[in-house]
């Protein structure tokens, strides 16, 4: 959570992406080359136990209502008790199952992350785009304002469009989204900018292809392979920072299973039932953790491939 | 150098400047208006009074707050204010926000610039240590810890520190004491927690910075002529490699800072301490606009005046970045 995202590089530095202006771009398209695929052992183990965790973390979301062995807005007579038998993890402070809380959980936390991924790939993506294909001042001006979001700690960004919106899971996502869309839009014109003077962007161009059309069908794939390796260092800290405004009450609002603010109101009992505050940090941490392992893997895959 | 410092200073006002409009521009897009957040008729959570006014009086009160201006005239107005340091009053408790700022200051600063000094001291020198020892377990270690450091949610940590170290065993406490705030002095102690827990996160970043910098300078050309000129070991490390490794982590201070002030906002929630960080939150929940706003853009502010100080830094430093940027 308090990782900020233009810290989070992964080993592609803005020095990698921007070239010296004399430089010719990259003859082929990378398109010829992209699916280099490459056998599962050929990951690296943290990316391949990341995959896996993550695979099983959403599924639990997914068909969670099959798997959690109560509802999780179910009040049972007892209130804050430890591990039990009936209650693996124990129940919280209005009887509410905890393991069922911290399964429903992982579905709000998923749905959250991709929404703030897809908020920040529609306002990213064009963002770099046009940073990077349009003129000298569309990218002077764009970065700039790029360089006022980045001002903000992400969480306090998120804070100030909470503000503005009001607290609930779409909206605190949108936010992170909102917040974590500069950072996209900055690695993305940093890619771009190479494949400006590409080869086979002067031969499109010379056909007559128009400009618009070239950026979307021949650039932006060749462009989309560091955004994509990002998207996952950011869906991994877009999660913490959800699971922190949860904490904060300012995410999905209570009885829904939220890991932040279950977090937060465990705390409050914590004598009773300890295991319900490590519980839900726990499997933050393991979700945050396997996301970033995953894009790290991913990494390897596109810079060798 | 004074031309680099010139256009960096350029350069800061330009984001400052951008930043006031983005946070003078939140407001103005709130579903109702401001006038009907002021009155509490929006339909969020928490806010109060009534729904409806009649049109009457929200012309009136329009007027009253200068809203029938065109917003660039708002804007203007908004900042001069802020220069003569008026950022308007609560919607919460109608008190200057000056006020309500100054109050609650105090133990946020503390906190944060604790945590800053710890980071700094203990992750350089956890990171040089790391570096010289890169080979050895104990490097190893440090490096592995830091990983960890860097990947656990830090408000986990906090509530499982303060739950386990503060409630079960006592050894510190683990919530600020009601009444009156203690002195500067007195509240260090409920602060230390707090500023320990803080300082991990961005200590974990400057360390592993500061590991990265100083095993690549570890393994330049010139300090290997400076070891088989026998040059002592304590002057390589210091004189020579720190200098060099030194730059990075400059860079990486007001990023530090910024990820502090996120984590302040989580921690003062967790131990109650009431400063900027718990304001920030109350004020969200309460939808009292001119708190929020005053403390981001000071917030932004800072941050710029931070960034700018730490390239000067570097340019002090550096004599490359002084001439060619």
């Amino acid at each position: 959570m308090s990782i900020q995202p233009e810290e989070v590089t992964l080993g592609l530095t803005q020095h990698d992406l921007v070239p010296d202006e004399e430089s010719a771009g990259p003859a082929l398209s990378r398109r010829a080359r992209f699916g280099r695929g490459g056998r599962w052992y050929e990951f690296r183990l943290g990316a391949r136990i990341g995959l896996v965790v993550t695979v099983i973390l959403i599924l639990a979301g997914v068909f969670a209502s099959l798997i959690a062995p109560a509802n999780p807005l179910h009040l049972f007579p007892q209130t804050a008790q430890g591990p039990s038998l009936h209650h693996l993890l124990g129940t919280d402070l209005d009887g509410r199952d905890v393991l069922s809380r911290l399964i429903y959980g992982s579905t709000s936390a998923y749905e959250g992350v991709g929404i703030a991924m897809l908020v920040t790939a529609i306002i990213g993506v064009p963002w770099g785009l046009i940073a990077g294909f349009g003129g000298k001042a569309a990218d002077e001006g764009l970065m700039r304002l790029a360089d006022v979001f980045f001002s903000f700690p992400a969480l306090i960004l998120s804070i100030g469009i909470i503000s503005v919106l009001g607290p609930s899971l779409v909206h605190s996502m949108v936010a992170v989204g909102i917040a974590f869309a500069p950072s996209i839009a900055r690695l993305l014109r940093g890619a771009t900018l190479p494949l400006r003077r590409a080869d086979f962007v002067l031969v499109a161009s010379s056909l007559g292809v128009r400009r618009s059309r070239i950026v979307v069908r021949h650039v932006l794939p060749n462009a989309i392979a560091p955004i994509l390796v990002q998207m996952f260092a950011l869906a991994s800290i877009a999660l913490i920072i959800q699971a922190a405004l949860g904490f904060l009450s300012l995410g999905a609002q209570p009885p829904a299973s939220s890991w932040g603010n279950d977090l937060a109101t465990a705390y409050t009992y914590f004598l009773s039932n300890p295991t319900a505050t490590i519980a839900p940090g726990l499997c933050i941490a393991i979700a945050a953790w396997s996301l970033s392992a995953l894009g790290d893997g991913l990494r390897e895959v596109f810079i060798f491939g | 150098m004074r031309r680099m410092i010139l256009r960096r200073v350029a350069t800061s006002v330009i984001t400052v400047v951008g930043c006031s409009l983005l946070v003078f521009a939140l407001r103005y897009l709130l579903p109702g208006g401001p006038i009907q957040d002021m009155i509490g008729g929006s339909g969020q959570t928490g806010g109060g009074g009534g729904g409806t006014v009649p049109i009457s009086e929200v012309k009136v009160l329009e007027a009253r707050f200068g809203l029938n201006n065109p917003p660039w005239v708002q804007y203007w107005d908004w900042v001069t204010s802020i220069f003569h340091g008026d950022f308007g009053r609560s919607y919460y408790s109608d008190e200057p926000v000056k006020t309500v700022l100054m109050q609650r200051a105090g133990p946020s600063l503390e906190l944060i610039l604790g945590a800053l000094l710890l980071a700094v001291i203990l992750g350089g020198a956890l990171g040089i240590y790391s570096a010289i020892r890169r080979e050895r377990p104990g490097g190893r270690a440090v490096l592995a810890a830091t990983g960890l450091g860097i990947s656990i949610p830090d408000f986990w940590l906090a509530t499982l520190a303060a739950g386990f170290l503060g409630l079960k065993l006592h050894i510190f406490p683990p919530l600020w004491p009601a009444g009156p705030n203690p002195s500067a002095a007195a509240s260090l102690h409920y602060l230390i927690l707090p500023i320990l827990l803080l300082s991990i996160v961005a200590g974990a970043f400057i360390c592993r910075q500061l590991h990265s910098s100083m095993a690549e300078a570890l393994r330049s050309p010139y300090i290997r002529t400076a070891w088989a000129m026998g040059v002592p070991p304590r002057t390589i490390y210091l004189n020579y490699a720190l200098r060099n490794a030194i730059g990075p982590v400059i860079t990486l201070i007001p990023l530090a800072f910024a990820a502090l002030v996120s984590g302040t906002v989580l921690v003062e929630y967790i131990f109650n301490i009431p400063g900027l960080g718990s304001q920030i939150v109350t004020s969200v929940i309460n939808l009292d606009y001119p708190v929020v706003q005053a403390t981001v853009l000071i917030l932004a502010i800072v941050v710029a005046i931070l960034n700018l100080l730490s390239d000067i830094a570097l340019g002090l430093l550096d004599p490359r970045i002084r001439r060619g940027v």
